[in-house]
């Protein structure tokens, strides 16, 4: 079945519409919410051409369509008059003007009279598209002369049932030629036939009488009309618990031998819960709240049922919904060749994480990052020195000497990378980095420090001990080591780092074991060489008397002779 | 309710054509021989069944069709029955050639066979329907065929009994000239009858049923219900009529 859909927000219009040539049971079901009133409109069709045409994969002789938004809905079924010239012409020519028609003109919909002009109108082009239709050569002549015959005389001919709803007043048009089966469901559940002369035909050479059928129902609630040869399908088309499929498809596969069968319907119903028809995929509902599928674009509850009841539709978006989220999902990224970190992190975020990846990854940040800890860490100097010095002075009332006041420090930027590898891990932190010294790494949970705590060069063939080592790392960067020593040891190729503090300097080195060693020099003199393990069960620094532990980093504390 | 089962590809229904083709046929009627007429009218009706069958380009073989024609002995002009669908592909009409005598007891006895075999294989199928064209009396010498007609009248499936249709081809049939032959009801009395051996096939032909009229009526013929299916013919267009009521059951 053709599903023709076009979803663009208030003015979406979705149409089911049989495709005559099928050799397959043809059934569709659309639900959807109008947002105004809260009714739910559901569409069905079901189209199974006659099994006598699949050996000849002939054309069916009836036509079903059905079209709605969400304050109207049109549908229609012809039956081809099968003693005319091939009817399924006829049914398909009258189906696609006829719903055109009543479309266009759905705020105002036709009358009786407005209605046979317009079916007389549309026979002169209807009786130029049969007399176009050539007759297959490879049938015997003898058809062929009655077929042509047919033609001549008859013309091709067709039946029909139609019918307009207007959502909002529950008002039904129906329009009837022939003997095409229509029913209209009430308010109360009532079904009333809608019943006409079924004698009435319509037929491209116009020499038949119409007995067109016109009539208004008002507070409907749902609407059926099915061709002849669909027996005994009636009460489970609107029945919410889709038993129709069941029902159409057995008629179909144990029916249609004889004759095509075909039916639309449509039904309305209070929709208490407009939420429980949006049909989210749960693939979409268990993402995070700031990715982007959120911009897919579900303006209305219309567009989600109806992208989500089409298989096919639901393929694309599902797709579509994927080719966006993937890039958040991809926490595996390869490193480009030559590239620098900034250019992956600002492939992988949006918006304002966008806009903080950028800050983050420009180069300024090496500079004014060291810079703003430092002053951060000169207040929390001279705040804490302030505060224990008023406990001191309350106790013994020392003379207080403020500390001098820390320099910026002054951090050399780290030399070009001269070459780089990168290979995506699984594990932990999920990427080791293979630097030559100097190399730029991502952050510092990218960091893989080796035994020695020297970045390791080469190809990261001993990934286990490298995350190992990676978590030490973590935990030296967060167990003690100043502000200004996070980034220069990542570039630094002896993870050496060189720090002015005025004129003095903090020095950390590691040693074979390991172990780092912090070695400072400031004004006051050569401070004491303190010793930390990297491995991952020391967490603990040790401080001199002169050195305390404030917001997690070690300062010094100051301390002046009270006399 | 009696001949309500509508001929289909599934339950097609079932017609034995019994022709008279006796020295007699090539006797003259509205300008030509009658056995033209008689070929022109079975053409005619196998084209009008090719269409009431017809679907697009797909012909369903809702009628079987088994042609017996007759003068001295009856001999059957069609393979046994033979969709309607199959003389649309072959696109094959039969053409009879007047011969000898008129042996219609033994045509319909064949007919009477054909039927005892068919016909418990049709149950549910439209009841079947003999169709006689002949253009006179019988020959003495070979019997009288109403017994066997009324045997055959007698057979019966679960849509009602074995329909006898009668076309006699002559002109002074009737006691009231056929004018309009859209507006002809038909034959409903036995009084409107003219001819001693009309007056006789009258006797051997079967009520025609409601549906049947029905069918006829879309054809634009006013035949009655309940009028007798007896055909005094003296014109092709009578003749076309009675073919239609041979071809004319329910779809």
């Amino acid at each position: 079945m053709n599903k023709d859909i076009v979803l663009n927000g208030k003015n979406s219009v979705l149409q089911l519409i049989c495709q005559q040539k099928a050799d397959k049971v043809q059934y569709e079901e659309l639900s959807f919410s109008n947002l105004d009133n809260g009714k739910k409109i559901s569409i069905k069709l079901g189209y199974r051409r006659c099994k006598n045409f699949d050996e000849t994969n002939s054309a069916g002789h009836d036509f079903a369509i059905i079209q709605a938004d969400q304050e109207y809905v049109v549908g229609l079924v012809a039956d081809g008059v099968s003693q005319s010239f091939f009817g399924n012409i006829a049914a398909e020519f009258i189906s696609k003007r006829f719903i055109q028609i009543l479309w266009n003109n759905r705020q105002q919909p036709l009358n009786h009279k407005q209605t046979e002009n317009f079916l007389k109108s549309i026979q002169k082009e209807a009786f130029a598209e049969v007399n176009h239709f050539v007759i297959p050569q490879h049938l015997s002549p003898a058809l062929q002369q009655i077929l042509e015959d047919v033609r001549r005389k008859e013309g091709s001919k067709a039946v029909f049932t139609s019918f307009l709803l207007d959502v909002a007043s529950r008002t039904a048009y129906l329009y009837k030629v022939g003997d095409v089966v229509a029913f209209v469901q009430l308010e109360n559940g009532n079904l009333l036939p809608v019943e006409s002369d079924p004698t009435g035909c319509w037929s491209s050479l116009g020499q038949n009488s119409l007995k067109l059928h016109t009539e208004i129902v008002n507070l409907a609630k749902g609407i059926l009309l099915k061709s002849d040869g669909v027996k005994g399908l009636l009460g489970e088309v609107f029945d919410e618990e889709q038993t129709a499929e069941t029902k159409f498809i057995d008629l179909a596969e144990n029916g249609s031998i004889d004759d095509d069968i075909s039916f639309v319907a449509v039904c309305l119903n209070q929709n208490n819960d407009i939420q429980q028809y949006i049909k989210m995929p749960n693939h979409l509902l268990q993402k995070q709240p700031n990715q982007t599928y959120l911009q897919l674009d579900v303006p209305s509850l219309k567009e989600e049922v109806t992208v989500h009841t089409i298989p096919e539709i639901e393929k694309e978006v599902t797709a579509q919904n994927q080719k966006l989220v993937q890039p958040t999902k991809r926490s595996i990224p390869k490193l480009p060749d030559t590239g620098n970190i900034s250019t992956f992190s600002k492939s992988n975020q949006s918006g304002k994480n966008a806009m903080l990846s950028k800050l983050i990854d420009s180069k300024l940040v090496l500079y004014t990052v060291p810079f703003l800890m430092g002053i951060l860490l000169c207040l929390v100097v001279l705040n804490n020195g302030f505060s224990y010095s008023r406990k001191y002075e309350e106790k013994s009332s020392p003379k207080i000497t403020p500390p001098p006041v820390e320099p910026t420090p002054m951090i050399t930027p780290p030399p070009r990378p001269t070459t780089k590898t990168g290979v995506a891990s699984e594990n932990a932190n999920k990427v080791d980095v293979s630097t030559v010294a100097g190399g730029p790494v991502a952050n510092p949970d990218q960091l893989v420090i080796g035994k020695n705590g020297i970045p390791k060069a080469g190809s990261n063939t001993d990934s286990a001990n490298e995350n190992k080592d990676n978590i030490s790392s973590d935990k030296i960067l967060t167990s003690g080591l100043g502000a200004n020593s996070t980034n220069e040891n990542k570039n630094n190729a002896n993870n050496k780092i060189s720090k002015t503090e005025g004129s003095g300097y903090t020095e950390v080195n590691s040693d074979e074991n390991g172990r780092l060693k912090f070695t400072g020099r400031g004004n006051l003199g050569e401070s004491s060489h303190q010793e930390t393990s990297s491995s991952n069960t020391s967490n603990s620094v040790k401080l001199n008397s002169h050195e305390k532990i404030v917001n997690g980093r070690k300062v010094p504390c100051l301390e002046t002779d009270p006399k | 309710m009696p001949y309500s089962r509508s001929a289909t590809g599934v339950t097609p229904a079932h017609i034995i054509y019994l022709i008279d083709v006796s020295g007699s046929m090539v006797k003259p009627l509205d300008k030509k021989p009658k056995i033209d007429h008689i070929n022109t009218a079975i053409k005619r009706s196998l084209r009008h069944m090719i269409q009431r069958s017809m679907t697009g380009q797909i012909v369903a073989p809702r009628y079987k069709i088994l042609m017996i024609a007759y003068s001295d002995d009856p001999m059957m002009v069609t393979n046994g029955f033979e969709g309607i669908d199959d003389f649309a592909r072959t696109g094959r009409f039969p053409e009879l050639i007047a011969t000898n005598g008129t042996n219609t007891k033994a045509a319909f006895s064949a007919a009477y066979e054909i039927l005892q075999q068919l016909i418990p294989q049709i149950p549910d199928h439209p009841a079947p329907m003999v169709c006689h064209l002949t253009d006179g009396r019988f020959s003495d010498e070979t019997g009288d065929p109403e017994p066997m007609v009324k045997e055959i009248m007698a057979l019966s499936n679960e849509d009602g009994n074995v329909l006898v249709e009668n076309i006699f081809v002559d002109t002074n049939l009737t006691v009231e000239p056929i004018i309009n032959i859209k507006a002809w009801p038909g034959i409903t009395s036995v009084s409107q009858l003219n001819d001693v051996y009309a007056k006789k096939l009258f006797s051997m032909s079967s009520i025609l049923p409601e549906s049947y009229a029905r069918e006829i009526w879309k054809e634009n013929f006013s035949l009655s219900e309940r009028c007798t299916m007896i055909f005094p013919c003296a014109n092709k267009e009578l003749i076309e009529l009675a073919f239609t009521a041979s071809s004319a059951t329910k779809l």
